[in-house]
């Protein structure tokens, strides 16, 4: 998927909007939502998301929370108070660089 | 669960704690390809699901991993040792030693103490006492994986070549000055707190992480029983 270029760049705000919207997540349930929101247009590799992951509650933008599902381990990750605020600014800094490509792709260039 | 942790291991990821964090998003992939296919077998499902990992499989994963520990148990070791120097109860007790230390200094050297290799006795003391604390800071980080021994490389770089740079100083002045002895055994006092103050730190650190990877390793022994 040539998206998934685009993807890369934005996964930081991704994965913030998805845990603004929703108190926690794990993992897998990240890369679902993502699946399903898009229509199976856009999708998070593994390779991609526990680094940013790993990077987002290293800087103390997210927390994790362990616990046991069906006999496994499970880790929960939500946004700390400076990730809340670091989310708003992440999510608008990343519309405004799409509403500006949008004007680009959208208007007929002619230079000369 | 044990099948799906020996596909992992097979994989060549064998630390417990490592095992535990690509688990369960490992777990959710098989039962979702399961869920597609019924008529997959379980062999089928990891592979398929392994490959949904990319060409570097768990690697990634891992290897920030990893990282993100070093980081955070070196986060830790920072913040205690942040501890120490605000903390009521150590800095009044570390002041009163380096105070010990410097006036002992300047006693063995004002009465020529200096029975092993022309040193002064006091430093001689506080290289080994740190020696030992060093071998002993080994000895319990022992069972940590090495990739994320949060004392490895500090160790060697601080707490042996500063003491031993200080002892080679002291040999060169065969009689100190009132000056010498101010300027050394001060250095000998704050090198000496400074040390107590990061094997305080390092240890109440490795305590920290030792616990983690010891409840880690339990989930992990109970999965696998």
């Amino acid at each position: 998927m040539e998206s998934n270029q685009f993807i890369k760049g934005s996964l930081t705000a991704i994965i913030l909007k998805l845990l603004e919207d929703n108190s926690r997540m794990y993992g897998y349930e990240m890369t679902k939502a993502v699946r399903e929101l898009t229509k199976e247009k856009m999708n998070i590799t593994e390779a991609a998301l526990y680094p940013a992951l790993h990077k987002l509650v290293d800087e103390g933008l997210l927390d994790t929370i362990n616990e046991m599902v069906d006999g496994r381990v499970r880790k929960y990750y939500s946004l700390t108070k400076k990730g809340k605020k670091e989310a708003t600014t992440k999510i608008d800094a990343l519309n405004e660089a799409i509403a500006s490509v949008q004007i680009i792709l959208n208007s007929k260039l002619a230079y000369e | 669960m044990q099948q799906l942790t020996a596909f992992i291991e097979s994989r060549g990821f064998k630390e417990p704690f490592v095992v535990m964090e690509i688990l369960d998003h490992f777990a959710c992939k098989v039962e979702e390809k399961l869920e597609n296919s019924p008529n997959l077998t379980l062999e089928d499902a990891m592979h398929k699901a392994h490959a949904d990992f990319g060409a570097l499989g768990f690697s990634p994963i891992s290897s920030t991993y990893y990282a993100y520990l070093k980081k955070k148990y070196k986060s830790i070791y920072n913040s205690q040792r942040k501890k120490i120097f605000t903390s009521w109860f150590y800095m009044p007790l570390l002041a009163v030693i380096g105070i010990i230390i410097y006036k002992a200094f300047a006693w063995c050297e004002i009465n020529n103490y200096r029975h092993l290799f022309e040193i002064n006795d006091v430093a001689n003391s506080c290289f080994l006492l740190f020696f030992v604390s060093s071998a002993y800071l080994r000895t319990y980080s022992q069972d940590f994986p090495k990739k994320i021994d949060p004392i490895k490389s500090t160790i060697l770089a601080v707490d042996v070549t500063l003491p031993i740079g200080l002892v080679f100083i002291t040999p060169h002045f065969n009689k100190l000055s009132e000056r010498g002895i101010a300027i050394l055994g001060t250095m000998y006092a704050l090198v000496f707190v400074y040390l107590c103050i990061r094997h305080i730190s390092l240890h109440r650190t490795l305590k920290i992480a030792k616990k983690e990877i010891e409840e880690t390793s339990n989930n992990y022994n109970n999965l696998v029983a």
